[in-house]
């Protein structure tokens, strides 16, 4: 051993060199190796925020916001509201109504057990727009919003969350439409929000929707055709400089002489991942999907249509920044006539897009004729409970749309490994299964409909789908010109 | 012409004459000068030494005078005695002259044309010793031999020359010039006249020369205390020699210089003077201390005299003081020598606790015991400094050879050049610290205000806390060292944080210094502490405000210290055998309580350093492991886990009061922060764990600190083998927790790598001694390249921090919380409140809990906090209800977490994000941004109303719902809730005003009350009182854990904590016990010795183990053989 190797200590024994040098060595590489591997592993995307959710059972406590509806003043699309009561026990709320002068009245709201109620708050409190907020002790408990007008009518989930961003991938102002954009701010702060359209024209940013002020618990409700004038694809962003709002969509659709109300719930975020369960094209009828992107990049887009048989090729666009694309899938010669399909709408990287589906009969056939819909977006279909909520039109005994029931709900598996789901009614009894249907078990990209006899056995009860996994549902209702014109994506529970 | 030589009136004061009287008096006898006559001046005493003068001095003229009033009150005698003399030649009875000397001297007075003449003193019992050859004096007055004590006189100081002090006892001086003197000072009745005299001659005109040619032999009988110092001219008994030597001393300063050059000089004199007061007293030399106060009091209880004086002086100024200071030395001759014996000799020997190597080298019992020690001094280098050709006389390198050319010496070879460079490093850290010298610390990360002296000792005895919602858990020991030293320091909590927070830094320096010092040169300790200052890390930690980071980079490196000596390892101390006597503190008992101290001091401020510790002694194991010497390092091991048993029993009532909170304990020593943005492992490496440190050159330390690897040998390599081992484990606990994979026991960052540092510090300084001393055994080749790759590494690697030093505060926000924030505070019409702070954990400026890795909760009382809310309880107590409510929000759970949060008071909600507030182009703190999902669930709340004007940074929120803390309403109590989570109802929280105002964190609140309900929203429940004159009212609980009294009758109500008089007093038994402890660690009783040894030696108590024949500082027996003793002496030098 030469001197380099070792030292002699002072007691004469030998001081290893080696040994230090190369246990130093390997365990600062190792650890460096470690934290290199920590470093590149792909972090979990964050978890978008889920427009409505229905907060679990245990929760503390759950505020419902619904907005968008007019009140009695100009009668365009009033509003009944949906609680659905999933727990056991009853559940006391109180609902609020402001309109949008800044008028605000409550009044409390009794929800029995696995019961389905309606509240209308148009009864509450008159105005020209109205929002509602229905804030409840614990959780358990789905709200969701029926507006009726002389267009026609349309449901919509009510939302449980603000953001500082809504989107919106769908719009006219053509033909005389009425496009309004409802601005609610249910908490303590002030709002600043600056509303910006994408047309085919390119952005449009009136100045009239630049720094709207939305008080604490103030509506505002922006009329879009006014300054975003006969524009046939209307994508909207609401981005709020400070504070938070609800934000939802009404359109008033006439053309052609057919008519139709759609009331969407904004996405707060653009998603990589949508699914509509279903969808028929009739024949004469159009199905339109508005792929709007509002990222300052282009994204590209795959629309992925499975048919009962299997997948057919898929459509794929790059959708350049702040504008919108519109596949218009009843003119595709893939997609049969009269087929019932499953659409699933992926973007490669980057935020994600956002993605409604809209539906004219082409016929002036039972109205209303038209609708539009938002897709179900990928967060929902992730939900932790992997429970669905989805209320049903019928209540009252004198429904404010008569004869309005549910017609199909379609069912989708959008993920990549099969799943298991059961579908239960909700009775003050607890959940009661369907008795004529048994569990459904869906492939990947498969999807399945559930028709309207099965509901006979439901009553006027919603349903609760539970699944192995991630699914995407939503029931189609009817009095409508065809499937699809007014539907109800599923309300997913909280984890 | 008459040719006789001038008439000499030698004039000798004699008193009580010692056996060396008679040899004086026949050497006088015996001079060859014809023209002298002698007038003996018997002052006082009790013995007439006429007998013994008639026999050897018949001629001699005796006057006996009454009293003694010293040597120069008698000497002045002579001038209403005599007539006609040329000169006085001034002699003390213990002094004899060679045969020679007068003449000499008078034959010097004419030569030099000299109004003073003093010959070479040498030892009367050796006089190849040299005493005094003149003397000089620096601007204060303080005297400097020219020589060495003890030096030889080999003819090197054999050159006439001027001087400023002829020392006493044989003096020539001319006759008219002490008569216009006017004698002696009889003030001055010893120690001192002989300076007074000479300074006074030569602002007169007079020279003051030696001729050492002539030579005297001095017994010194006063100064060797053999003779009793005469009283003073007021009859008051002699103090000692150092009052008197103090006192006299500025008595000349004083009455000597012009008025211009005293007022330049005597502030400095009294900062030295300072300096002196505040280092006696903390060396415990408390004789120094009254020395230097009783010179000043005795000097201005005599102004009136002095000004008399000081006229005469005047009277006499024939050259100005310029001119006389000429020949004073530079400088303060006291500091010089003070931080030279400092540097060289160590704490004890400057302190005079121990003789000085050179006195202890001149000594006849201890000579030979010390090394040598080079200090430039002539009689030291004579026999040990190979450059002894080119010292002048006073021991001065010329700075060439004997060839005339310039020296080139190693660079901080010399102790002047390490001082030059202490200073230099001195200044880099001023500068760059002198904005926070300026202005307060700005309320940042764990730099909170720290309330005022007493509400800290209230704080820490009271049994309550006002943190969360109220804990009776004990209060940290921190506020005990934070009130002893607030109570020094007059209450100047200011002054206590600063001191606390920048004096961490040069304190761990001064600890790597220590830890090197057995190990290396004192270049290379000076480069191994300079590294440490080196390093970003202190800066960082400084920078984002963590006072546990400081702490520990203060602490760590003394840990070491006494973790190496615990485990005996060469070249540190080994714990002896208990047979061998020695002193307690070096006993494995002795060790374990003097780090438990350490320890107990540091987990008080930063319990983080109690894990530190476990691993600094399981790397110095598995290091002495790999390096095949592992003899006793295990004693390190067991000398660190009683050492944590004596802190937490030190700490006891802190300790059992984390320990009680379960599971949630391990958050005492840090909260887990975000994984997101955590250092990486590179930033880690290069302690770049905050803003400074992020230059690639940060890396070259570490690649420095690799050199004694690589060429150490011996205890250099081992040494420098455990160091990396501690280095390394450092790094991967502190990579462990930055990444989340220790799950709750997350200690800060910051101190985990304290030891890495201070390893990679000390490793540098074994590199440099590596340089030193093992590269000769190497033949020429890629070591000597690596050695200079090392040594420009060491340098690059330090210029990051040099840069960081620009901006005056290390980085640290200019703007703290403090400020935007200070609006919050309480009003009569709001009553008091909680702030809740949420954020990362590292961004809190308060202690907390956690709610998830990166979300920790906090609460302060009325605005923004102070340090009471910096050290909180391990466990949040009823607080954890805020915690959840939180939880509650961010899963959407809840809609109105404002009315949730009312019951505690909550009327603010702070989210941190950054480290600090942003201010656009003036600070961009660090930001830490709080989960992504906490601020959408704030904001989404109906009843958190976003504050506007917040600046960036931080986002506040007010509670529409909140509640104040003391609050009254006249409806009728809170009904109890049937659930489990007490959640408030909105009619729980309706119609609530504020009641009983009073300071935040008091323990009793008073105030008219209204009929109705009070609540009290102040924890634990049962301790909280309301009475209504006098008459207390009844209670119930409220949310679980909250009180509300119903009903209360309109009054005057008190609500008062009743705490448990058990934790006073266990506080007061843990303070007695610190007491107990510092005394004994500070005193170094040896009364301890015996209670330290084991139950079988205490039989025999060795009566020389007590003796003090064996100190701390000197060898001990049983330490080893030749080899050990030459190992550890400079260990136990360096025992602080």
């Amino acid at each position: 051993m030469t001197a380099g190797h070792r030292g002699r200590g002072a007691h004469g024994t030998s001081i290893r060199r080696l040994p230090v040098i190369v246990v130093v060595v390997l365990a600062l590489a190792l650890a460096g190796y470690a934290d290199h591997a920590v470093h590149t592993a792909v972090p979990a995307p964050p978890s978008a925020t889920l427009a409505a959710s229905t907060p679990p059972i245990g929760a503390e406590s759950t505020s419902w916001y619904c907005t968008g509806a007019s009140g009695s003043a100009n009668g365009i699309a009033s509003a009944t509201l949906y609680l659905v009561n999933t727990r056991a026990a009853a559940a006391q709320a109180t609902m609020t109504v402001v309109n949008d002068t800044g008028s605000t009245a409550s009044v409390p709201v009794a929800v029995p057990a696995g019961a389905e109620v309606t509240a209308v708050p148009g009864l509450v409190e008159q105005g020209t727009w109205l929002a509602a907020r229905v804030d409840l002790e614990g959780g358990g408990v789905t709200v969701s919003e029926l507006v009726d007008g002389s267009a026609g009518w349309a449901v919509s989930p009510c939302a449980t969350t603000t953001s500082t961003q809504w989107y919106f991938a769908s719009g006219s102002t053509a033909n005389g439409s009425g496009l309004y954009v409802s601005l609610y701010n249910p908490a303590a702060t002030a709002a600043v929000v600056d509303l910006a359209f994408s047309t085919p024209a390119g952005v449009v940013e009136p100045q009239a929707f630049e720094g709207l002020v939305v008080q604490p618990g103030q509506l505002v409700v922006a009329g879009v055709a006014s300054y975003v004038q006969n524009q046939a694809s209307v994508s909207t962003t609401v981005e709020a400089r400070s504070g938070r709002v609800v934000a939802a969509e009404l359109q008033e659709y006439t053309a052609n002489n057919l008519s139709g109300l759609s009331l969407r719930l904004g996405s707060p975020s653009p998603e990589s991942r949508w699914a509509f369960p279903r969808t028929v094209d009739v024949t004469g009828g159009q199905t339109d999907f508005s792929v709007f992107n509002p990222a300052a990049v282009p994204r590209r887009v795959t629309i992925s249509v499975r048919i009962p048989t299997g997948p057919v090729a898929p459509f794929t666009e790059t959708v350049p920044a702040e504008s919108t694309w519109i596949l218009q899938a009843s003119d595709s010669t893939r997609i049969p006539a009269n087929s019932d399909y499953a659409t699933t709408v992926s973007v490669g990287g980057g935020d994600g897009v956002v993605v409604d589906r809209t539906v004219n009969s082409g016929t002036a056939g039972t109205p209303p004729q038209w609708g539009a819909v938002p897709g179900v977006a990928g967060s929902s279909i992730a939900a932790v409970s992997r429970r669905w909520i989805v209320p049903t039109p019928q209540l009252p005994a004198t429904p404010p749309v008569s004869g309005a029931t549910p017609f199909a709900l379609g069912v989708s598996n959008p993920g990549d490994v099969s799943v298991e789901v059961t579908i239960s009614s909700i009775t003050p009894a607890g959940l009661r299964r369907l008795p004529s249907m048994p569990t459904l078990t869906l492939a990947p990209g498969q999807f399945a409909v559930v028709e309207q006899p099965a509901f006979a056995h439901a009553g006027i009860s919603a349903l609760l789908l539970e699944a192995t996994g991630g699914i995407a549902t939503m029931e189609d209702a009817v009095p409508a010109g065809m499937p699809g014109v007014v539907a109800m994506p599923g309300v997913p529970e909280d984890g | 012409m008459d040719a006789r030589a001038p008439a000499v009136v030698a004039v000798l004061v004699t008193r009580d004459p010692g056996p060396w009287f008679e040899v004086a008096l026949a050497a006088l006898a015996a001079q060859d000068y014809e023209e002298m006559v002698v007038l003996v001046l018997v002052s006082g005493g009790s013995t007439d030494p006429t007998a013994q003068l008639a026999a050897v001095l018949p001629d001699a003229f005796v006057r006996r005078l009454e009293e003694d009033r010293g040597f120069g009150s008698a000497a002045n005698e002579a001038l209403g005695m005599v007539e006609g003399a040329a000169f006085y030649l001034l002699c003390h009875d213990d002094c004899a002259p060679d045969p020679g000397a007068l003449h000499l001297l008078v034959e010097e007075s004419y030569r030099s044309n000299a109004g003073i003449v003093t010959p070479k003193m040498v030892r009367w019992d050796d006089p190849s010793l040299l005493l005094h050859v003149g003397m000089s004096a620096d601007k204060t007055g303080a005297v400097v031999e020219r020589v060495q004590s003890g030096e030889v006189d080999h003819g090197q100081h054999d050159a006439v020359r001027d001087v400023f002090v002829a020392p006493g006892g044989f003096t020539l001086i001319r006759a008219d010039l002490f008569e216009e003197l006017g004698g002696f000072d009889t003030t001055m009745v010893a120690m001192g006249e002989d300076l007074d005299l000479s300074w006074r001659a030569q602002v007169a005109g007079a020279r003051v020369v030696v001729a050492p040619d002539a030579r005297v032999r001095h017994r010194e009988a006063v100064a060797g205390e053999l003779r009793p110092v005469a009283d003073g001219p007021d009859g008051a008994p002699a103090p000692s020699l150092q009052v008197l030597e103090r006192r006299h001393e500025l008595r000349a300063v004083l009455k000597c210089y012009s008025v211009f050059h005293l007022v330049r000089v005597l502030p400095q004199a009294a900062v030295l003077a300072l300096a002196e007061i505040i280092a006696g007293l903390a060396a415990r030399d408390r004789q120094r201390a009254r020395a230097v106060i009783g010179a000043w009091g005795w000097n201005f209880a005599r102004l009136g005299d002095l000004r008399r004086l000081r006229r005469v002086v005047k009277a006499h100024r024939t050259v100005p003081d310029g001119e006389v200071r000429r020949l004073q030395i530079n400088g303060s001759a006291r500091l010089s020598t003070y931080l030279s014996r400092l540097a060289h000799q160590g704490f004890d020997v400057a302190h005079g606790r121990t003789p000085s190597t050179v006195e202890s080298a001149a000594g006849d019992e201890l000579e030979g015991t010390f090394g040598p020690v080079l200090t430039g001094s002539v009689g030291l280098a004579f026999s040990e400094d190979a450059d002894f050709d080119e010292l002048d006389d006073l021991g001065h390198r010329s700075g060439r050879d004997r060839f005339g050319r310039r020296r080139r010496r190693p660079a901080l070879s010399s102790g002047r050049s390490r001082l030059i460079a202490w200073a230099l490093v001195a200044l880099v850290l001023i500068v760059g610290s002198r904005d926070l010298f300026a202005r307060g610390l700005p309320l940042v990360g764990q730099f909170l205000p720290l309330p005022n002296w007493s509400a800290t000792w209230s704080h820490l005895v009271s049994g309550w806390q006002s943190p969360g919602v109220g804990t009776t858990a004990p209060a940290s020991p921190a506020f005990g060292v934070l009130g002893v030293l607030g109570t020094v320091l007059f209450g100047g909590m200011g002054l206590v944080q600063k001191v606390l927070v920048l004096g961490c830094i040069p304190l761990g320096a001064w600890g790597v210094s220590r830890f090197l010092a057995p190990l290396c040169s004192p270049r290379a300790r000076l480069v191994g502490a300079v590294c440490y200052l080196g390093l970003p890390l202190s800066y960082n930690a400084l920078a984002e405000g963590r006072w546990d980071g400081l702490v520990a980079y203060a602490a760590v490196p003394w840990i070491l210290i006494r973790l190496a000596r615990a485990s005996g390892l060469a070249p540190f101390v080994a714990v002896p055998p208990p047979s061998s006597g020695v002193r307690w503190t070096q006993t494995i008992p002795g060790q374990m309580l003097t780090l438990g101290v350490i320890e107990a001091v540091a987990i008080s401020f930063a319990p983080a350093v109690a894990p530190v510790i476990i691993l600094c002694a399981l790397g110095i194991v598995v290091g002495s492991v790999l390096v095949g010497e592992s003899g006793g390092s295990w004693r390190a091991v067991g000398v660190a886990a009683g050492a944590t048993v004596v802190a937490a029993v030190l700490c006891g009532p802190w300790v059992m009061g984390t320990v009680l909170a379960g599971h949630s304990a391990l958050g005492v020593f840090g909260l887990a922060g975000s994984t997101q943005g955590a250092p990486s492992w590179s930033e880690l490496l290069r302690f770049a764990v905050g803003p400074a440190g992020s230059s690639p050159l940060s890396w070259l330390l570490l690649v420095a600190a690799l050199l004694p690897l690589l060429i150490g040998r011996q205890a250099r390599l081992a040494w420098a083998g455990r160091l990396w081992t501690v280095a390394v484990l450092s790094w991967v606990l502190a990579l462990a927790v930055a990444r989340g994979w220790t799950g709750s026991f997350a200690p800060s960052v910051d101190v985990l790598l304290v030891p890495a540092a201070a390893a990679v510090a000390c490793g540098v300084g074994l590199g440099v001694s590596a340089f030193e001393t093992d590269l000769s055994g190497y033949r020429f080749g890629w070591r000597q390249l690596v050695t200079v790759g090392a040594v420009t590494a060491a340098l690059l690697g330090m210029l990051p921090v040099v840069a960081e030093a620009g901006d005056g505060r290390w980085g640290l926000p200019a703007t703290g919380y403090g400020e935007p924030l200070s609006f919050m505070a309480p009003t009569v019409a709001h009553g008091s409140f909680r702030v809740l702070w949420l954020g990362d954990p590292p961004t809190l400026p308060i202690g907390g809990w956690s709610i998830a890795p990166g979300l920790a909760y906090a609460t302060s009382e009325d605005g923004t906090p102070d340090a009471v809310n910096l050290w909180s309880p391990a466990g949040p107590g009823p607080a954890s209800t805020l915690g959840r409510a939180v939880e509650l929000a961010r899963s959407g759970s809840t809609s109105h977490l404002g009315r949730l949060l009312a019951p505690a008071g909550v009327r603010y909600i702070a989210v941190i994000s950054n480290l600090a507030p942003v201010v656009p182009g003036v600070q961009q703190p660090a930001a830490f941004p709080p989960p992504a999902d906490l601020l959408p669930a704030l904001l989404a709340q109906d009843d958190l109303q976003q504050v506007p004007g917040g600046g960036q940074g931080f986002t506040l929120f007010e509670n529409t719902e909140y509640v104040p803390i003391r609050a009254e309403r006249a409806t009728g109590p809170i009904p109890p809730s049937g659930s489990a989570a007490p959640w408030p109802t909105p009619a729980d929280v309706t119609g609530w005003g504020p009641v009983l105002p009073g300071p935040r964190g008091a323990r009793s609140y008073s105030g008219p009350a209204t009929a109705g309900t009070v609540l009290a929203s102040d924890a634990p429940a049962g301790r909280w009182h309301l009475s209504v004159g006098r008459q207390p009212t009844p209670s119930r609980p409220a949310f679980g854990w909250a009180i509300q009294y119903n009903p209360v009758p309109a009054g005057s109500a008190e609500l008062a904590f009743a705490g448990d008089p058990l934790v006073p007093l266990s506080v007061l038994v843990m303070l007695a016990l610190w007491l107990v402890v510092a005394a004994a660690l500070l005193g170094r009783r040896r009364s301890l010795d015996w209670w330290f040894q084991p139950m079988r030696h205490r039989r025999r108590p060795p009566r020389h183990a007590a003796s003090g024949a064996l100190d701390e500082g000197s060898p001990a027996e049983g330490l080893g053989g030749p080899a050990a003793l030459h190992e550890h002496s400079p260990a136990e030098r360096s025992a602080p």
